[in-house]
């Protein structure tokens, strides 16, 4: 017995796919903005000399890590019921500090790798502490850690799948509806795969190229943006 | 006597139960060139740092121009723009090209233009003889030619004193000079410098005074004749015997 391959209820459900798929990159971009602001501010009260900030980041980490990502989107959802948040934005909060813990991980690995010496070089220039972080740490960081980074934001836009148990019509809750009604389960499948891989492929190639260009051109056009 | 720029009154500093600074008193006069010089882990690096708040001290005093380093209000970055501090190690910036490192403060910390700030740096680089590295990232400059840079971003904010340690240490003998003609141009010109050194030729020529440390104390404060004709203390006539002879 063999399958025969169907495309065409995939293509009628064309409108449907790719309205899914525009869900999965707004919940994804959404999502990285979010989760890379919060892995920031918590990375860097992790690399803090003040221990209350350790502590606190520290526990805040492992707590998020440890609990599935699944029951971050329920939370969420059953949290802010009673603001009437749409899934939607249930399912950027949920993304968003789970994949924000790792972040912070990563950040704070990233300031721990620049010598120390470089904040007390830009300190002694008389600039301020915040300036110090995003001109002369910040970037020297990013440029070590941007293959960790590029890894977190393709596991974050596959984690995304998981918006669709709190009903977020993104890609894999439409692949679903689109195989109830054609029972194509295969083509749909490979479809939202290759959707999946698309993106992916796409994030991780804008980290190289944004930590790569860092190299070589002037860095300082870009910091003082 | 000239008005001092930095004075420090009974500072006194301790990593938890160790004591690095005892007391330490003394002061520097605009235009005076003051080297530090001590054995290893005396406290000359920690001493320095103080000055322009990179380290915190427990207790004493220490003021440049009148304001107080340790106290509660003062707007340390402001402070430090007056000082400019160079490092053993160089500590430029690996992301930026040399005349980027120059430009840095001068743009986020004196808020100056980025052209006028890119003139200042080039002129600076030519000053310190590398106007034609401008472009040049840190990686691809000898140790003795990123000491130069460095000085370079010090000079950028026009500090009112500069403080040094031990910024030959980390060289190859052959690219020490180059650093040290800069410093005694500097000298020269009157800048206010402390600089922890162990070049005692370098102190012969241009320091005024001589700061030797032991154990965290300023062991000897006097002219640099009297430092080296006639050291009071055994230890510092040991040390000396120890650096000139080996
Ligand atoms: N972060 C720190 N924690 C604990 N002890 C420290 C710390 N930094 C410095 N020390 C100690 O303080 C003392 C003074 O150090 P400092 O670096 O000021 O000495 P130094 O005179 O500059 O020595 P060197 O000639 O080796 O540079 C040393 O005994 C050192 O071990
Ligand atoms: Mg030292």
């Amino acid at each position: 017995m063999s399958y025969e391959f169907d495309w065409a209820p995939i293509w009628e459900a064309r409108a449907l796919i790719l309205a899914g798929l525009a869900t999965t990159v707004m919940l994804s971009a959404a999502s990285l903005v979010l989760a890379s602001i919060i892995g920031v501010i918590v990375g860097t009260a992790a690399s803090s000399h003040r221990l209350a900030f350790r502590v606190g980041a520290g526990v805040t980490v492992e707590v998020t890590r440890n609990v599935p990502l699944l029951i971050h989107m329920y939370v969420w959802y059953v949290a802010l019921a009673f603001l009437r948040l749409p899934p939607f934005w249930c399912g950027v909060l949920g993304l968003s500090v789970y994949s924000g813990a790792y972040v912070a991980e990563i950040v704070r690995g990233g300031i721990a790798s620049v010598p120390d010496g470089q904040g007390k070089a830009a300190l002694a220039t008389g600039l301020t502490p915040f300036q110090t972080f995003f001109v002369v740490i910040y970037p020297q960081a990013f440029r070590i850690v941007a293959p960790s980074l590029a890894n977190v934001f393709s596991q974050l836009i596959k984690d995304s799948s998981l918006a669709s148990a709190i009903a977020v019509m993104e890609l894999t809750y439409v692949a679903g509806a689109v195989e109830g009604q054609s029972f194509r389960t295969f083509e749909i499948y490979i479809t939202v795969c290759g959707l999946y891989l698309l993106l992916v492929t796409i994030v991780t190639l804008a980290l190289r190229f944004f930590s790569g260009a860092r190299e070589q051109a002037p860095a300082m056009e870009l910091a003082s943006a | 006597m000239r008005e001092p720029i930095i004075v420090l009154k009974e500072v006194s500093k301790a990593y938890g139960a160790t004591p690095v600074l005892r007391r330490c008193s003394t002061a520097v006069a605009a235009g005076e060139v003051v080297v530090v010089c001590g054995p290893s882990g005396s406290g000359k690096s920690t001493l320095i740092k103080c000055i322009n708040g990179l380290e915190p001290f427990q207790s004493g005093s220490i003021t440049v121009e009148g304001v107080e380093v340790g106290a509660k209000g003062t707007d340390l970055p402001r402070l430090r723009m007056r000082i400019g501090m160079v490092f053993q190690h160089f500590e430029l910036y690996p992301h930026m090209t040399a005349l980027e490192n120059v430009m840095l403060a001068q743009v986020h910390a004196l808020r100056r233009s980025r052209s006028e700030a890119r003139e200042r740096g080039r002129e600076l680089l030519d000053r310190v003889g590398l106007a034609e590295k401008a472009d040049a990232m840190p990686a691809n400059l000898s140790g003795g030619q990123q000491q130069r840079v460095a000085i370079a971003r010090a000079l950028a904010l026009d500090p009112r004193a500069m403080l040094f340690d031990e910024p030959t240490s980390a060289l190859d003998p052959a690219t020490i000079s180059e650093v040290l003609d800069v410093l005694v141009e500097l000298a020269r010109e009157g800048m206010t410098m402390m600089v922890v050194t162990h070049e005692m030729g370098f102190a012969r020529r241009v320091a005024d005074r001589v700061i030797f440390m032991d154990q965290g104390e300023i062991v000897e404060d006097s002219r640099k004749e009297a430092f080296f004709s006639n050291p009071a203390s055994e230890r510092a006539k040991l040390f000396l015997s120890k650096i000139l002879f080996h």
